[in-house]
């Protein structure tokens, strides 16, 4: 009795062992030939934030007719105030009005759209499913699909809704994440300072983790209607956000950050109007 | 004195500096003089708006006249400051506040952002900002 129970000890231990080996094998594919890596390169699963300065690149391309006619439409309440001194910045940064003389749309809880989500100062999740990866944004409590089944993009898309999140079309190449999207709806700002895009802008998001708790990510925007040439970010560093950081009165999880017009509106006609001298 | 006085001007330019990057989120550095000292007056809170994106802290200040106006102060948002520590109970309607803050930038509006609270215990609440600023702090 005491041989076959020490039997049955041993067998189990083993079989943990074995398991926690399996597991391990398939949450880490080390690519061949190099040192065993930490982290699953293929696995961008989890709760991230965006570091550094918001926009795309402070190095702005060379804008068309158009591009220059939305831009200069675009009242942005981000970056320093209009006429500031350049400072060898693009003009991009400095054209900051009060937000009750702006015009932009999120002023009023519109969807801010990808890219800008991206440089608010709250997170987001990847959660990874077998024909897609979610993106599940903290502030706004946006979802972004990005297909993974080898679809192609829909036929005749501007016969389609124009959307503030694309229609979004992801696959690897390598280690790295690449997501295609196009079907934008034009009335979005990219970032915070009211750069333009057009409906038939195309972007790219290149993903790369790099290590256990990092991943980078570089974005390309095409839109030759606006920008005479294609525009690079800069090198974007996402953080794992540690799970006490979004743990409040023992309650894990994003806090619901939903802008919602009824506050927003009150806040705007008690507090952000008159701080702006305008009265609405 | 000299120290001082070097130590007033390194708050100065690292306030300006720093309101440049993180205040500006959403015009907050645009609506408000961020240049001037703030003001620090006693207050009696008249509502406290826990709301997203923006917290609305009401309250009414005496001037030197002994007139009461009701004022506008603009907080940071739920997201930041629950993180920071408080909650939608921090300030009660009835409660006399010491407040600091930074006026709208057209004259004669009772409008401002808030720097801090000082509540009657003497506990200090609602920094506009984290102990240790981060770019991305801040409100929209």
């Amino acid at each position: 009795m005491r041989v076959r129970f020490k039997c049955l000890i041993v067998a189990l231990v083993a079989a943990v062992a074995l398991s926690s080996i399996a597991f391990a094998q398939t949450q880490q594919r080390p690519p061949a030939g190099s040192a065993p890596a930490q982290f699953d390169p293929h696995d961008l699963t989890g709760v991230w934030q965006r570091e550094g300065d918001r926009g795309i690149n402070p190095v702005v391309p060379e804008m068309t007719a158009e591009g220059l006619k939305k831009f200069n439409a675009n009242k942005p309440s981000y970056g320093r105030p209009l006429g500031a001194p350049l400072n060898g910045e693009h003009i991009g940064r400095v054209r900051a009005v009060p937000p009750a003389q702006g015009n932009s749309l999120v002023g009023d809880c519109n969807p801010p759209g990808v890219p800008r989500l991206y440089f608010e100062p709250e997170p987001v999740e990847f959660i990874q499913a077998p024909d897609k990866l979610l993106q599940f944004f903290s502030w706004t409590r946006a979802i972004r699909e990005v297909w993974t089944d080898g679809r192609s993009f829909p036929k005749d898309v501007d016969a389609l809704q124009p959307t503030w999140y694309g229609y979004n079309i992801g696959k690897w190449e390598g280690d790295t994440f690449v997501v295609d999207s196009l079907g934008y709806d034009e009335r979005s700002w990219l970032d915070h300072f009211g750069y333009p895009h057009s409906a038939d802008m195309r972007m790219q998001e290149r993903f790369r983790r790099t290590g256990p708790d990092t991943m980078e990510m570089v974005l390309t925007i095409n839109d030759p209607a606006i920008y005479k040439t294609t525009w690079v970010s800069q090198k974007n560093i996402f953080k794992r956000v540690k799970r006490e950081e979004l743990t409040l009165n023992g309650w894990y999880g994003f806090l619901e950050g939903i802008c919602a017009p009824i506050d927003e509106g009150d806040f705007n006609s008690r507090v952000r109007n008159p701080a702006g001298g305008v009265n609405r | 004195m000299k120290n001082r006085l070097c130590a007033a001007a390194a708050l100065v330019v690292g306030i300006v500096a720093f309101c440049g990057s993180t205040f500006a989120h959403h015009g907050t550095g645009i609506s408000y003089d961020l240049t001037i000292p703030p003001i620090t007056t006693k207050a009696v809170v008249t509502e406290f708006k826990w709301a997203n994106p923006h917290i609305g802290i009401y309250v009414d200040i005496k001037d030197d006249a002994g007139h009461v106006d009701n004022w506008s102060i603009e907080g940071n948002s739920p997201y930041n400051w629950a993180r920071m520590g408080w909650n939608r109970k921090t300030l009660q309607a009835g409660q006399e506040i010491t407040i600091t803050f930074y006026r709208s930038k057209v004259p004669g509006v009772h409008a401002g952002v808030i720097a801090k609270a000082v509540l009657p215990d003497g506990t200090e609440v609602l920094r506009f900002q984290r102990d240790t600023p981060t770019q991305g702090d801040g409100v929209r």
